[in-house]
């Protein structure tokens, strides 16, 4: 074996423990207070999906589950959301759906835990209950092209 | 007096600095925290 | 006995040539950038850089990447580690041809994707996710300049074994040891990109295959991306752990802690690409999980690497009459360019490692990923643990290649203080844009229709960081051609620096054997990637053909 100096040992120990640590904790943020990121849902293609009809993307928008429970399906294409305003009250909770039909952007709304990656073929899926009044910006967060900054769409949550 | 023996500057340094680690991370980590949940 | 290494001295400095020319143009965007993003109109240069063919920031953006992040650190680490490794054997290459030979394919490849870039039709900046498609040659170049650094390993690898040949039983010298087991990481870690450029960018950019399938596609960038960074850092440690305690008058605080370090990297840093792609849709929580838990493991060898490097600073300043818990930071050589720029890009490594920390720990990723954040993060490690470690590596290698004293040390000094200073003032404000502004990055951030007015000082505190950067990058050129125009010449000569260990003895046996850290990184590999990239492969569909026209 080899030998370690005593005040390496300390500091091995505590930089494995610190690691364990900050694991944990994000661990129980994960798995026990529910942010969790987004994980496989199921693949469309791409040249159909924004076709009414095909999904429910070919109609993307709003779609009422429940009182106050929406499904939010949102197109993703250079350079624009599809919608660009999505309006709601105050205690809603929304499950986006995005996905691309032609190169990849990325999603960030504002405020919010919801930040994903939008590719062709995927679709990308995460939920957000809106508890205060206010505007969210949803912001295109990938290079997409020339128009890449002009990319964006808002929420709206009336009291 | 103080021939080297032992590191004890640099012990005394990195502790510091896995203090400032944890406060740094920490306030990512409260960041996320107030952006509320997402399943 | 003096051996010559004027063949390798050549080799090496070409690649360093080429690499500071490359610096060079890439840097001049950086300021660009940061000025542009105040929202200040007087300060966006970009409709004047029309006239030299920059059609927009976006084009330069992807110079600015591929420039700086591609090709300065790949043609400065082929340089420099065969500097350094030839030396520390004190044998010279056994193949000098294959060496040449990288050289120029590296150049070659380099030539065929600059064109592209210059004219606009690769303005896909330095990830190039498909399906934006850059003209085929763009992918093609930069297949070559890795198979050209794939081949430079290769001719340190022969010289290696002819060496092993020659010294049965004898330590393989830390230097050396460290510049192999980069490339060794380079070599395996590449496979990502190249399956990536062979079997989708190079064949559909030339209208053999109709689409791809872009969740692939990334995955295999990335299986390349994280073990890049380490491509690009171990150079850096490989002075830190064995040059910088000799130039601060001490000695290497534990030497196999070293050598295990690098044998860490070696072992780790490939299986946790998905860590790049935690929001990625189509992967499932426990492979990102996985991964984050072996991108905490590889976080490690530099907690180690903190350590070890900074005990052996304190063995230095403690024999330079350093007294008291912190007096000996004090007494060591501060006034020495190589070595300050070196300690304060340690010093600033510390802080980019915690943002990546934050990065890497799952669903913090949520808050920091593609905001401001991240580019902060990686200004501070490979734009300045890297970048400016390399430069002040140059401030004892250009003496020693041209046989000519470094020209106007102070300079030298202050470039790595302005260096120091203009990159914490950027960061920070970076950092705090993206964590609390929630600020995208690679945007036209003065051109955002959503753009906050709350957001102005700390776009300001970049822009003037971005700014003393500049004015640090004229600094470095300025000592680098004035050595090369001066004709003095050096009274004896520069040697590369080389410390000593402090408690001599070879290490353990296993801490010189490359077959179980070899087995071990390729077992990890299948064991952490296998099942879901052929999951992910078993279920690709090659149908996104991408816009019909060019998006920029």
């Amino acid at each position: 074996m080899i030998h370690i100096d005593r005040y390496e040992k300390i500091w091995i120990g505590f930089s494995i423990a610190m690691l364990a640590g900050l694991l944990i904790a994000v661990t129980v943020m994960a798995f026990g207070y529910g942010i969790q990121l987004p994980v496989e849902f199921g693949r469309v293609d791409p040249k159909t999906v924004a076709t009414p009809g095909v999904s429910p993307f070919g109609e993307p928008g709003l779609r009422e589950l429940a009182p106050g429970k929406y499904d939010a399906y949102v197109l993703a294409q250079a350079w624009r959301f599809t919608p660009n305003e999505i309006r709601l009250k105050v205690g809603d909770t929304v499950t986006f759906y995005f996905t691309s039909t032609d190169v990849q952007h990325g999603v960030k709304i504002t405020g919010t835990n919801i930040n994903m990656m939008i590719l062709p073929g995927q679709v990308s899926r995460l939920t957000h209950k809106f508890e205060n009044a206010g505007e969210h910006v949803v912001i295109c967060h990938e290079y997409c092209g020339a128009g890449h900054h002009t990319m964006f769409a808002k929420i709206i949550v009336e009291p | 007096m103080d021939r080297f023996k032992a590191p004890q500057g640099t012990i005394a340094v990195v502790l510091i600095y896995l203090l400032i680690i944890i406060a740094l991370w920490g306030s990512a980590y409260f960041t996320a925290l107030s952006r509320g949940v997402t399943q | 006995m003096t051996l010559s290494f004027a063949r390798e001295n050549r080799i090496a400095s070409w690649h360093f040539i080429i690499a500071f020319v490359a610096l060079a143009i890439g840097l001049l965007f950086g300021p660009l950038q940061v000025w542009e993003h105040t929202g200040i109109k007087e300060l966006n240069f970009y409709p004047y850089l029309r006239a030299i063919g920059i059609q927009s920031y976006y084009q330069g953006l992807t110079l600015h990447g591929v420039l700086n992040a591609l090709v300065f650190t790949t043609f400065f680490i082929t340089g420099f580690l065969t500097f350094a490794t030839v030396r520390s054997l004190q044998k010279p290459l056994t193949i000098p041809a294959l060496s040449w030979a990288a050289l120029i394919i590296m150049v070659v490849g380099l030539l065929m994707a600059a064109v592209p870039i210059l004219l606009n039709q690769a303005t896909v900046l330095f990830t190039f996710y498909p399906p934006l498609k850059a003209n085929p040659f763009f992918y093609i170049g930069l297949t070559l300049v890795v198979v050209g650094s794939w081949v430079t390993g290769w001719s340190l690898f022969a010289t290696y074994l002819a060496w092993r040949k020659e010294n049965p039983g004898v330590q393989t010298p830390l230097i050396a040891l460290g510049s192999l087991i980069t490339m060794a990481l380079w070599q395996l870690c590449t496979l990502g990109v190249a399956v990536e450029m062979l079997t989708m960018l190079i064949p559909w950019s030339l209208g053999l295959i109709p689409g791809l399938d872009p969740l692939l596609a990334r995955t295999f960038f990335w299986f390349t991306g994280h073990p890049l960074v380490y491509f690009w850092l171990l150079p850096a440690y490989i002075s830190w752990y064995g040059m910088v305690p000799k130039m601060a008058g001490g000695k290497l605080f534990s030497e196999p802690l070293a050598r295990l370090a690098f044998w860490l990297f070696l072992l780790i840093s490939t299986p946790l690409g998905f860590h790049h792609q935690y929001v990625d849709p189509g992967i499932p929580a426990i492979w990102k999980y996985i991964h984050a838990g072996l991108t905490f493991a590889v976080f490690f060898p530099s907690m180690l690497t903190a350590f070890n490097v900074m005990a052996s600073l304190e063995i230095g300043g403690r024999a330079r009459g350093g007294t008291g818990l912190f007096g000996w930071i004090f007494r060591l050589p501060w006034n020495e360019p190589s070595f300050a720029a070196q300690t304060l890009a340690m010093i600033i490594f510390a802080f980019g490692g915690i943002s990546g920390l934050t990065n890497a720990s799952y669903n913090l990723n949520l808050v920091t990923h593609n905001t401001m954040w991240v580019p902060g993060h990686f200004h501070m490690t490979v734009g300045t643990a890297v970048a400016l470690t390399f430069m002040a590596l140059m401030y004892w290698m250009l003496p020693m290649l041209t046989g000519k004293p470094l020209r106007w040390p102070k300079l030298a000094l202050a470039q790595g203080w302005t260096w120091f200073i203009g990159m914490a003032l950027m960061a920070n404000g970076m950092h705090i844009l993206g964590l609390r502004y929630e600020l995208p990055r690679r945007s036209l951030i003065g051109a955002l229709p959503y753009f906050n007015p709350e957001w102005t000082p700390f776009l300001i505190e970049s822009a003037i960081g971005g700014t003393i950067l500049l004015i640090s990058s004229i600094l470095f050129f300025t000592v680098m051609i004035g050595t090369l125009v001066s004709k003095e010449r050096l009274a004896t000569a520069v040697e590369m620096p080389v410390a000593e260990a402090y408690e001599p003895g070879p290490a353990p046996k296993w801490l010189d054997s490359w077959r179980p850290w070899l087995a071990g990184a390729l077992a990890l590999v299948v064991v952490g990637y296998g099942p879901m990239m052929v999951q992910l492969i078993a279920q690709s569909q090659w149908n996104v053909p991408g816009p019909a026209g060019r998006l920029w």
